[in-house]
């Protein structure tokens, strides 16, 4: 396994192993500045949990001195208020001429506005975006380190079981596509999944001894309802939401390089699906649940992300129960050509669509879609892409053409 | 032949190794932490939470020095500075993660060094010669 990024420029990598071999030779070049008791303590044991330092053993399970006492430097290193926007916009085209499964998104401009506040272990985070259609809070939530590594989050958060929205967020210009496969699509976007939870979100990771890291993120909250063909999560904002149901999620990844230019993982989640004018008569709630996979891989100037999701949607009736079952995948492809240029392939597909009570509710979703596309880096933060491709909805197939500027403004 | 030597000798020196500049990770004195594998150095300047007796450590990075900032990149991180930017803001959109403080001179560096034990720094070697408040906890690069 390569200790280093395969994005890494070639030039660069003699030079890193050069650093690494004399960081492992290092010795007694600076035993001036060392302190000399230092030497004994130098193989403490690293311990299995998050990324630990090496420390004198006879500090290890003790606070530091007074002289070191953490609010100080919590006050004076772990507060900040950060600022990250992001500007969208993109003009799409699909053959079928109706823009009907664009989402009346044919000319579309959007705005994000990402804050994060720290001081000492709290943590505050929001991520509002503004559209040409919608104004919406996407995540608004506050925090506690409770250990270095380990965060508990209160608020709408993200739900852990799509790794590609907890790897994008909202934020389109750090995806290099200029749209996200329709299994992972945003609830007002046409998703089908549930994306967003009112509730509590923990997130914690660990070193193994090799150096992989293992993370968990798992939430419990309140899931969205079904209302007229659409998701409706949790609204900040919004008058008034009604009654839900709960929603559960997990993912756990495997980070075998430690810092996650690989990263495989397992994905879970269960939501109930409250029914309100859902378009089925009688029809109470729907328990969704999901298992998926994913992997996310570097090989060189290329980068592959793909995810294999299997999904059972039960209808609760009342007096019935049925249920039925999808399974949904996507290979997606990257080729980085140089600094500025790179290009894109995606194939996606959701199997057991057709003949579906649920998918029929949202007739818009994508089931089958086949794109490619060419992202040029402008300048340090900005990007114009160009993406075309064929899908197919329902049983309706057409052609896609997307043009996108994005920018970021930190 | 002979009046060839002096300036060949002379163009010898001018052009001969220069003194080689030490990029190493440096630490408060009396910071717990003796030792870093270059695998935790990365991580803890990717923004992943990197501890010492259960406190989270504070990576610093000081900006201004072409010389420095291309030696940190290659040696450190091990990418572009864009990359590295992205990558720190996808920590930040992920978790809220603050990326590492940033300094603009090498006294700012050892100010915040002396202040906060948990920190941790790269500077150059040669900086902190004779600065009995910090000391060196691994050599990460020589130029």
């Amino acid at each position: 396994m390569p200790l280093f990024p395969s994005v890494l420029k070639r030039p660069f990598r003699p030079l890193i192993w050069q650093a690494t071999l004399l960081g492992i030779l290092a010795p007694a070049a600076y035993a001036s500045t060392t302190p000399t008791d230092a030497a004994p303590a130098a193989h403490a044991a690293h311990t299995a949990h998050t990324a630990q330092a090496t420390v004198p053993t006879s500090t290890a399970s003790e606070p530091l001195p007074a002289a070191t006492a953490l609010p100080h430097s919590h006050s004076h290193v772990s507060s900040g208020l950060n600022l990250v926007g992001f500007l969208t916009a993109a003009y799409s085209r699909d053959g079928s001429g109706t823009a009907q499964y664009l989402g009346g998104k044919e000319g579309h401009l959007e705005g994000a506005l990402l804050v994060t506040y720290g001081q000492g272990p709290f943590r505050f985070l929001s991520e509002a975006v503004l559209t040409t259609k919608e104004q919406e809070i996407e995540r608004l939530q506050v925090g506690i380190e409770a250990r270095p590594g380990t965060m508990v989050w209160l608020g709408r958060v993200h739900q852990p079981s799509s790794y590609w929205n907890t790897e994008f967020h909202h934020g389109q210009y750090l995806q290099n596509s200029i749209t996200r496969p329709a299994i992972e699509a945003w609830e007002d976007d046409g998703g089908i999944l549930t994306q967003h939870v009112a509730g509590l979100l923990f997130e914690t990771e660990h070193s193994l001894h090799n150096g992989s890291t293992v993370r968990l993120a798992t939430s419990a909250g309140l899931a969205p309802a079904i209302e007229h063909g659409t998701l409706q999560p949790f609204s900040v904002t919004g008058s008034p939401n009604g009654l839900r149901r709960a929603a559960f999620a997990l993912r756990l990844d495997f980070l075998p390089d430690g810092i996650g230019e690989q990263a495989f993982g397992l994905m879970s989640g269960f939501s109930g699906l409250k029914a309100r004018n859902a378009g089925l008569t009688d029809l109470d709630h729907i328990d969704q649940t999901t298992f998926g996979v994913y992997g996310d891989v570097h090989v060189g100037e290329t980068r592959w992300l793909a995810s294999v999701y299997r999904i059972r949607n039960r209808f609760d009736y009342g007096q019935r129960l049925v249920s039925e079952h999808a399974t949904s995948w996507f290979l997606h492809g990257e080729w980085r050509l140089n600094e500025q240029w790179m290009t894109y392939a995606r194939h996606e597909s959701t199997l057991g669509t057709r003949g579906s009570a649920y998918f029929q509710l949202y007739p818009g979703f994508i089931s089958e879609r086949s794109i490619v596309g060419a992202r040029r880096e402008l300048g340090t933060h900005q990007a114009l892409s160009v993406e075309a491709g064929g899908a197919r909805a329902n049983e309706h197939r057409f052609t896609e053409l997307r043009l996108q500027w994005s920018a970021l403004f930190h | 032949m002979r009046r060839l030597l002096a300036p060949l000798l002379l163009f010898l020196l001018a052009v001969g190794p220069t003194q080689a500049r030490d990029l190493v990770l440096v630490v408060r004195t009396d910071s717990p932490v003796i030792e870093m594998d270059s695998l935790t150095v990365r991580k803890l300047f990717m923004g992943f939470a990197v501890a010492a007796n259960t406190h989270s450590l504070h990576a610093l990075r000081q900006e201004g020095d072409v010389n420095l900032d291309r030696a940190f990149l290659q040696a450190v991180v091990g990418m572009s500075e864009d990359q590295y930017g992205r990558r720190l803001l996808r920590m930040a959109i992920k978790q809220g993660r603050e990326p590492p403080r940033t300094v603009t001179s090498t006294a700012e560096m050892l100010l915040a060094l002396h202040e906060d034990p948990l920190a941790i720094g790269c500077m150059w070697a040669d900086q902190i010669l004779g600065n009995a408040d910090v000391r060196v906890v691994r050599l990460l690069w020589r130029d």
